[in-house]
Formats: C-alpha cells, structure tokens, sequence
C-alpha cells in the first residue's frame, strides 16, 4: 500500500480521489460562512454528519487564516477532495503570503506536530490567553483535532498552502 | 428584576445571544466574528457582571440551536472563565453549557474548556 501526494490511500478498488469542489475566493470573511454551510449540506447529503462536520470544521479554519494572514487583495484558492467513497478527504487552501506570516503558520506546525491531537488544542487555548485580545492562534490546532487530520504547510514563492487530510 | 434579566441581548445576521428565563443565554445561528474581542466580549461582560451582583452560582449556556462557533469566539469563552476564576471563591459561578447531542464541535471543544476549568464547566446534552 502506498500513498499518494495528498496522503490518500491507492491500491483498494474503491479509491477515487475527486475533487468534489474547487473555488477560488476573494480573501474576504464574508466568504467563509456561505462555503462552510454548503460543503456541510453537499457532504451531509452524500456522507453523513459526521464526515460533514469534520470536514466543514477543518475548511472553516484554514480559511478564516488565510483571510487572516495572507496578502490582503489576493484571492484563496480552495479544493476539497474526496477518496474511499468519502472515508478519506484532503482539503487544500492556497493563498499569497508574506514570510513573517508564513513562519507564524510554520511555528504553529512544529507546536502541533510535537504534540498532537486534543493535548494541542488544549496548549493552544493556554496560549491564547496570554496573547493579547483579539489573537487567538486556535486555528490549525482545533481543525487538526476536530477534524481528525494531518496537517501540512508547504511554503514557496510568496504563496502558502496548507493541506489537512484525513487520518 | 434581576441584572441578569437586564442585560441587552446580542443580535447580528448570523448570530443571537439573548437571556431567556430569567437564567439562561440562549445562542443561535453561527458565531464566525473575525473580530469578537468587539462583538463578544462586551457582552459576555455585561452578563458576567450581571451574574456576579445577582450571586449566581450557575449560569446555563444553551447552545442546542447554535451551529457553529470559530476559533476566534471560543477563545472569548476562555477569557471569560479568566474573569469567573479571577473573582473571590465565593462569587464565582459554574457556566453550563446545554449541547445538542451528536453535534460534534460541541462535544470536543467544551470538553477542552472543562480542561482549562474543571471547576468552572459543567456540559450537559439535551435530547430532543
């Protein structure tokens, strides 16, 4: 058995990695709401509300920091994928940003990597109350533990990408 | 008239926050505020406030009709069980948060909190 680039699983008869839905945004909150609410509804109808509720949490976060922390006027591009008849899934944001953003997002990787899962967003929520009002750096940990997913930041020529797939 | 009773409901598109009998916040909608420091906090100020001059011992947070909450609002829960630990012991209050079951988002995120406040959350699923 061996992995795809995306983590996604090959070798069974029922992989089928489809993008189900890709979009490209403008960097503006008020896009986020509309998305997450119709990829909750679209993967409800066809998975159920488990796999919907993981997948709508994750999206939901790695958008809202590439609102927050990209390069304000470009746009985010957005791409959820579905394989094994939706037990498996990739959502991939990819927005402009600059290196001091870019290493925030890296940090809070390495944080989340050296312990994952529930114990990460339980240090993330300590950390946020130090920080002061209206940071919070919550983002990544919670999807990477509601959404049961591995994460991943790939960084090249002023443009991010941050990648969760499903474990 | 309790203060609690007193206090302004928050209403935006999305979202309401509204003290319904006498005792409780009712949440609905979908909390996803890019700035809630702004919107948030000062009202969980006010009820906080509210709570501490009516010596409530437990405040229920209803959140069976709220959808979501980003990362951003929840840490504004964090802060306000800052300000419940920060009282002297005998004012401090126990905020119990009333879940719908099988929403998931609810399940883990409160359970988190209750790590950060063992003393302060109390989480309890309502059927129906």
């Amino acid at each position: 058995m061996w992995t795809d680039e995306h983590g996604l699983r090959r070798g069974d008869s029922d992989y089928h990695p489809t993008t189900v839905l890709l979009a490209v945004l403008d960097a503006s909150w008020d896009q986020i709401d509309p998305l997450r609410t119709y990829l909750e509804a679209y993967v409800t109808q066809r998975l159920d509300v488990v796999h919907a509720e993981r997948i709508s949490v994750v999206s939901h976060e790695l958008l809202e920091n590439a609102v927050k922390y990209g390069t304000v006027g470009t746009s985010v591009q957005f791409d959820l994928r579905l394989a094994k008849l939706g037990e498996r899934f990739l959502v991939r944001v990819t927005n402009g940003a600059v290196s001091s953003r870019v290493r925030l997002l890296e940090e809070e990787m390495r944080r989340i990597r050296r312990s994952p899962g529930r114990e990460a967003y339980v240090e993330a929520l300590e950390r946020a109350r130090k920080l002061p009002e209206g940071k919070s750096m919550i983002g990544l940990a919670r999807a990477g533990y509601e959404g049961d997913v591995a994460l991943r930041v790939i960084a090249r020529d002023g443009t991010v990408i941050v990648e969760a797939s499903s474990r | 008239m309790s203060e609690l009773g007193k206090v302004q409901g928050l209403v935006q598109e999305k979202m309401s926050a509204q003290v319904v009998d006498g005792g409780t916040i009712a949440f609905k909608g979908s909390i996803s505020l890019r700035v809630p420091a702004e919107v948030l906090r000062p009202f969980f100020a006010d009820v906080h406030a509210a709570c501490i001059a009516d010596g409530i011992q437990e405040l229920a947070l209803d959140f069976v009709e709220l959808e979501f909450m980003n990362s951003s609002s929840i840490r504004v829960l964090v802060t306000w069980l800052d300000w419940i630990a920060a009282e002297q012991e005998a004012k401090q209050y126990v905020l119990h948060f009333r879940t719908k079951p099988g929403v998931t988002w609810q399940r883990t995120t409160l359970s988190v909190l209750q790590t950060l406040s063992k003393k302060h959350v109390k989480i309890s699923s309502v059927d129906g």
